[in-house]
């Protein structure tokens, strides 16, 4: 037999993303849609996104599938988001791609949200493989896993409060920066000078060790208050306006020395200098540059280009298929769960970490 | 073998779950989800297991009718997103019909549990409470639909919180049903005060948790099931209406919401 035809779908949250991949790394069709509609509320409403979804899934679809020439009748297995990620969304894609799975009698593989981000990067450089050290990094995760083989992820450290690209969401709406917001403070961040401004470092304090839970775990919430205090005296000095770029990059600073620092922990601890980033906020240039910069010519960092890295189905085919190939297949009773459980995680006994 | 010409209907705007075969017109086989929290992850396992009951499979599905709400945002999209599926994956044609409609077919409907209006099923009952706990008011004052009533109409209220509800009239005549009043959102109030054709019974839901003011204002209440939608209702709507396809592509149609979100602007483009 051929390598299959996997068909991925993803609902999860703001995009609308299908893709068409043949076997392991072959993407035959590549499509996101990218709703809009939620610039207007400055974020993500769940009622639009999930409305959305089921108006433009079928058209994604056959976009898809005409760039892979292939109809919907040739693909061997089915892909798709099952959580965790807003339920509504999560529900149109599982709902039709386990329709389809019963129509067409084809085997149907609920996917892991976050798992899928570790599988973005192996679709473009096959070397992205483990063992290595993963930092994930979203809207709505932060993740640090010592990953030694695909389905075996050991959590090193998650975030207690906001995630990363939740904080740089939230301090870009206080600049008064369009939705989404990261890209848009990563931009006037590079106008800026990070040293006027001294933010806090949270939890990375010298004096944790391995074993201590803040060594590894992450918070952001405090850094993001940290900003609105700056915020509002600096409106009441009336010198925001100047101030903007700097404050942006001083947040972006904080947030990429404490991320960049606690995946060096992991380095050092484990020994892997094999580092992969997942997640829409690995886009952020600063964060991949200053990762590799401080990791070292020995070390090698991972990641996808902006396609395999935002959301896109394409790494839900890549993680799907290992599943496949695993023998683990979804009955048609998957349902959809925003806390959808990490498959193969597992907590970190050594570092008294705890399961995400 | 050749596939037999099966239509499959199934419904999951409402606290009541249902899947309906029908071969022409008999329905054969009947499937229902008694849990609302269950219906997303049951649906096409009940489908399945309904068309199993006849010795059918997927492939001999000829027709899909799909609940096209309103009702729970949530429960209705997953109906949409399943028939899409279905009809995308097997080239069939899709029929949507009113939830409001198939309600109003279901007062003659035979349920083969309890359906409890604001009691919850005790352990291991089968049951489905449509109140959520909260028996409706004068409760010994609601009517059972007498066969000299059938052509009475039908005003079908779903409940859609505090005085909310989403309303349409239906009309049973010799083979056909006319939709007196077509479905929108509205408030009990404006409900009582717009009034109703003479003779007209309210039911469904949102009747049950406005019995009160819709009996003080002198409309007659119907027990359940009347009033609870149903793939068997849909079905007999289908057949009665000769329901229209919609008027998009299958993948583009939307279901009923009846409240409306503005503004969705939406492009497409490929990242390859």
């Amino acid at each position: 037999m051929s390598a299959p035809l996997v068909l991925g779908i993803e609902t999860s949250c703001d995009e609308t993303a299908v893709a068409v991949l043949r076997g392991r790394e072959e993407i035959l069709g590549h499509v996101i849609l990218s709703q809009d509609v939620h610039r207007v509320y400055g974020g993500v409403v769940p009622e639009l996104a999930a409305r959305a979804h089921l108006r433009v899934l079928d058209d994604v679809v056959d976009q898809a599938l005409q760039e892979a020439d292939a109809p919907l009748e040739a693909v061997d297995l089915i892909a798709v988001t099952a959580g965790p990620g807003l339920i509504g969304a999560l529900l149109v894609g599982v709902s039709w791609a386990k329709s389809v799975a019963f129509a067409l009698d084809r085997p149907l593989i609920g996917v892991h949200h976050m798992e899928a981000h570790l599988f973005g990067p192996v679709l473009e450089d096959p070397e992205a493989r483990p063992p290595f050290v993963g930092l994930l990094v979203s809207g709505g995760h932060t993740l640090l896993l010592h990953v030694e083989a695909w389905g075996d992820y050991r959590l090193l450290g998650k975030t207690r409060d906001d995630a990363a690209g939740e904080a740089f969401d939230k301090v870009a709406k206080l600049l008064e920066l369009p939705y989404p917001g990261g890209p848009a403070l990563e931009r006037l961040a590079e106008q800026g000078d990070p040293a006027r401004h001294t933010l806090p470092r949270p939890m990375l304090r010298t004096e944790h060790q391995p074993g201590d839970p803040e060594y590894y775990d992450f918070s952001f919430s405090g850094l993001k208050t940290a900003v609105a205090g700056r915020v509002k005296e600096l409106r009441a000095e009336g010198t925001l306006e100047g101030e903007r770029p700097h404050l942006a990059a001083a947040f972006q600073d904080a947030a990429v020395d404490v991320l960049v620092s606690k995946t060096l922990r992991a380095v050092d601890e484990t020994g892997c200098g094999r580092v992969l980033l997942g997640g829409g906020v690995s886009a952020n240039r600063p964060l991949r540059e200053t990762m590799a910069r401080r990791l070292g010519p020995s070390g090698n960092v991972f990641r996808a280009s902006p396609r395999l890295s935002l959301d896109n189905g394409a790494m839900v085919a890549r993680a799907g298929l290992f599943h496949f190939e695993e023998g683990r297949v979804s009955g048609l009773e998957l349902g959809a769960d925003a806390n959808y459980p990490f498959p193969g995680l597992r907590a970190s006994a050594d570092w008294g970490g705890s399961a995400a | 073998m050749r596939p037999r010409p099966l239509v499959v209907a199934f419904d999951t705007s409402g606290s009541l779950g249902s899947v309906a075969v029908a071969e022409g017109s008999d329905v054969i086989a009947r499937e229902f989800l008694t849990r609302r929290g269950e219906h997303a992850a049951h649906l096409v396992p009940m489908v399945r297991r309904a068309l199993a009951s006849v010795g059918a499979t997927a492939a001999d599905i000829a027709e899909v009718v799909v609940g096209s709400g309103p009702g729970s945002f949530t429960g209705v999209r997953v109906a949409a997103a399943t028939a899409k599926g279905l009809v995308r994956s097997l080239g069939v044609p899709l029929w949507p019909v009113s939830s409001l409609a198939a309600a109003a077919a279901s007062a003659e409907a035979h349920l083969p549990f309890p359906i409890r209006p604001g009691a919850a099923a005790e352990d291991g009952e089968e049951g489905v409470d449509v109140l959520s706990g909260q028996p409706p008011s004068r409760a010994d004052e609601l009517q059972d639909l007498e066969p000299k009533d059938v052509l009475r109409p039908r005003f079908v209220l779903f409940d859609a919180r505090g005085d909310r509800v989403y309303a349409g009239c239906y009309q049973f005549l010799d083979g056909g049903i006319e939709n007196v009043v077509p479905p929108r959102p509205a408030r009990i109030g404006g409900v009582i005060e717009e009034g109703a054709p003479p003779g007209t019974f309210f039911c469904g839901d949102g009747a049950l948790r406005h019995s009160e003011a819709l009996m003080s204002a002198g409309h007659p209440v119907l027990a359940l099931p009347a009033g609870i939608p149903t793939a068997e209702g849909l079905l007999q709507v289908h057949r009665a209406l000769g329901s229209r396809p919609p008027e998009t592509a299958p993948g583009r149609w939307e279901p009923e919401y009846l409240r409306a979100w503005k503004g969705v602007r939406l492009q497409i483009e490929s990242a390859t």
